[in-house]
């Protein structure tokens, strides 16, 4: 405890520590370059505090470059715009310098996390919230009668302590309602109406239900966390074959569209994993948990899945046209930060859609550990309606700009290689962290600039 | 003056959902055959070193997905293909009738020159399974193929068990080759090839 006392209250904001249009550029970088391989007794809160302080420091960079450019002229945005950096030459700082210096080591095992200020630049960054004290905090606010969503969600977007998060997850998606007196009687009147949907549709027999539909939802449950035992139990392959067959139905525009079984798991991992010890490798689940709670289990899976889902409805429409979108502002995204990669890329042969039309289509699901999808959605779902289709793209953008200098010693078999089973399967929890606030710091810098430059 | 260098060949991989692609590229790609591949969600890309008649190729290919949906992204994927193949399951008859909108499909998207030249591998997959359970015979594939007229071969195959599969990734391997050789003569000697697509395209559209 007394460690916390030690912590810096506020950042230091001053010049030297940004150092981008300076001569001190290089010192910038040092600064924020944090020791390789800790020694082995490094005292982990020193560490959470220094890594804090880092991403506090690298954001307050940004935060200045910003401040200093862009208030109070309508020409801010030059400032960020490679080609205007290129022209005034390779000494005024162009944005890789940002780039690099922004890549956070992450090889520090420990958890970081930055508390993410809502809308003004000048707003003090605190430094991060203990797990016990977020728990605390949260645990306060749902016992509100009237939940403060906003509140909630500043708390949730850096993650949700497990033991809250499918409540916290199903208040924010606005599936339960904040108002304590409502909320029972709306859970009982959706579940409901999901299991009469449900049975409906299959108690009547299978020869009333769209065969093709049927099939290729079948096959995709079967295939869907082949890996994970709890995916494999009959009667969890028949939740999902129910959630999917009853979302496609009442969204005829998308129907149902392979990917999308994958998105239903980190809904239902959460609800079940709140019962009776249920984790991956479960393989009894009906000894642990009722009939009745598996029902609910699956109807709050499928509105969880369909809030989720209103907000990236284009990506699953015919052709996709959300998809596209993202790809190009991905593409768009990392030609303004990272043009060397954008000329490799070109150089090579490679498209954007070869390689991340698949991060789109199933939220990066395939490219990380359950575990860390839910992590990385506890954020998403605090990003509000636009986390999915809009902060989605900049944790993609990261990924890119952490590995490029790899990619650039790359050809385009390689490139490709990599890119469709890049390391993060092994990621640890920090560097799932660290990625989520770099993204986050992208986000701050680019998500009305590129509206502005139109 | 040969060059040291491999061929770059480049192969699509098409068919219906849950044919078994993913199995056959890594049954010939890894000598495996796992259950545990997830649903392929746009393309995924693997390679294959091999030596075909004295020379050193590299076969890139593209595992693409089965849904409908995605057929949009085809462009991304079909550009620059030496060569096709299309995936049925040999015990679903609904698979085998789509071939022929996989290949229309993708001759449409490439819009390759001289469509009936360009090579398709049709492979006709799971016959490891229980031969009551087959609902496409082989000679209903080999008529489909002939009847087509234009630069079919078939193959039927397990990627369980591997039957067949080096034996129709060599014709892959093959008919890529060919015609790539095909379209570097084009580039040097434009007279006698188009002389040659001209004769075979009025084989067949002759109506």
């Amino acid at each position: 405890m007394t460690e916390q006392n030690t912590r810096p209250s506020a950042i230091d904001c001053s010049e030297s520590n940004v150092g981008i249009r300076s001569k001190k550029r290089h010192s910038y970088s040092n600064s924020l370059s944090l020791k390789k391989t800790p020694s082995p007794e490094i005292d982990k809160e020193s560490t959470t505090s220094k890594v804090a302080q880092f991403c506090n420091r690298s954001f307050n960079a940004f935060r200045n470059a910003l401040g200093k450019k862009v208030r109070p002229g309508a020409n801010h945005f030059k400032a960020l715009d490679p080609s205007f950096m290129q022209a005034r030459g390779p000494k005024s700082a162009p944005l890789h310098t940002l780039r690099r210096s922004m890549s956070i080591d992450s090889t520090e095992r420990t958890r970081c996390s930055i508390d993410r200020p809502r809308s003004a630049t000048n707003t003090p960054i605190k430094m991060p919230v203990s797990e016990g004290v977020r728990l605390e905090k949260m645990t306060a606010l749902l016992e509100q009668p009237i939940v403060d969503l906003n509140a909630l969600r500043k708390l949730a977007w850096n993650g949700i302590p497990v033991q809250l998060r499918g409540k916290v997850w199903k208040l924010l998606l606005g599936y339960m309602p904040s108002n304590a007196v409502r909320r029972d009687d709306t859970l009982v009147r959706k579940r409901n109406e999901y299991n009469e949907t449900a049975n409906s549709l299959f108690v009547t027999g299978n020869e009333t239900l769209d065969a093709s539909l049927k099939h290729q939802i079948h096959i995709d449950v079967e295939r869907t966390h082949p890996t994970l035992k709890l995916f494999q139990q009959p009667v969890v392959r028949g939740m999902l074959e129910r959630i999917l067959y009853v979302w496609s139905i009442r969204h005829p525009a998308s129907g149902y569209v392979q990917g999308i079984s994958d998105l239903t798991t980190p809904f239902l991992f959460v609800f079940l994993n709140s019962m009776n010890e249920i984790n991956e490798d479960t393989s009894d689940i009906e000894n642990r948990v009722s009939k009745e709670d598996l029902l609910t289990v699956e109807a709050d899976t499928y509105w969880c899945l369909s809030k989720l889902l209103d907000g990236i409805q284009d990506n699953y429409i015919q052709s996709q046209p959300g998809i596209y979108r993202q790809v190009m502002k991905l593409q768009e995204l990392t030609q303004r930060i990272d043009v060397d990669l954008i000329n490799h890329f070109n150089a090579q042969g490679i498209e954007f859609m070869q390689f991340s039309f698949r991060w789109m289509n199933c939220l990066l699901m395939r490219e990380f550990a359950l575990r860390h999808i839910i992590r990385m959605w506890d954020t998403y779902i605090a990003e509000g309606l636009t986390g999915v289709s809009d902060f989605h793209v900049y944790v993609c953008v990261s990924l890119l700009i952490k590995w490029s200098e790899q990619l650039q010693t790359m050809d385009f078999q390689d490139c490709i290689i990599f890119l469709q089973s890049p390391p993060t399967r092994n990621w640890s929890d920090s560097e799932v962290e660290v990625l989520l606030s770099e993204a986050y710091l992208w986000k701050y810098l680019f998500s009305d600039a590129c509206a502005h430059l139109k | 003056m040969t060059s040291p260098r491999r061929t770059l060949l480049k192969v699509v991989i098409l068919g219906d959902s849950g044919v078994g692609k993913t199995s056959l590229m890594n049954q010939f790609v890894n000598h495996r055959f796992s259950r545990e591949y997830k649903a392929t969600i746009g393309a995924d890309f693997l390679t294959k070193e091999l030596e075909v008649d004295g020379e050193a190729i590299t076969l890139q290919l593209w595992d693409t997905a089965g849904q409908e949906r995605f057929q949009s992204l085809g462009v991304a994927f079909y550009r620059g293909a030496d060569c096709c193949i299309v995936v049925y399951d040999v015990n679903n008859a609904k698979s085998f009738e789509s071939v022929e909108n996989w290949r229309s499909e993708f001759l449409e998207q490439t819009s390759s020159l001289n469509n009936n030249a360009f090579p398709f591998v049709i492979l006709g997959n799971q016959i490891d399974k229980d031969p009551s359970k087959r609902t496409v015979p082989l000679n209903h594939a080999l008529s489909y193929c002939k009847n087509q007229g234009g630069n079919l071969t078939h193959f039927e195959t397990s990627a369980k068990d591997g039957t067949n599969v080096s034996i129709a990734f060599e014709s892959i391997a093959r008919s890529a080759l060919e015609n790539s050789s095909h379209e570097d003569y084009a580039s040097d000697l434009t007279g006698s090839i188009s002389l040659l697509n001209n004769t075979n395209e009025s084989g067949s559209c002759a109506c």
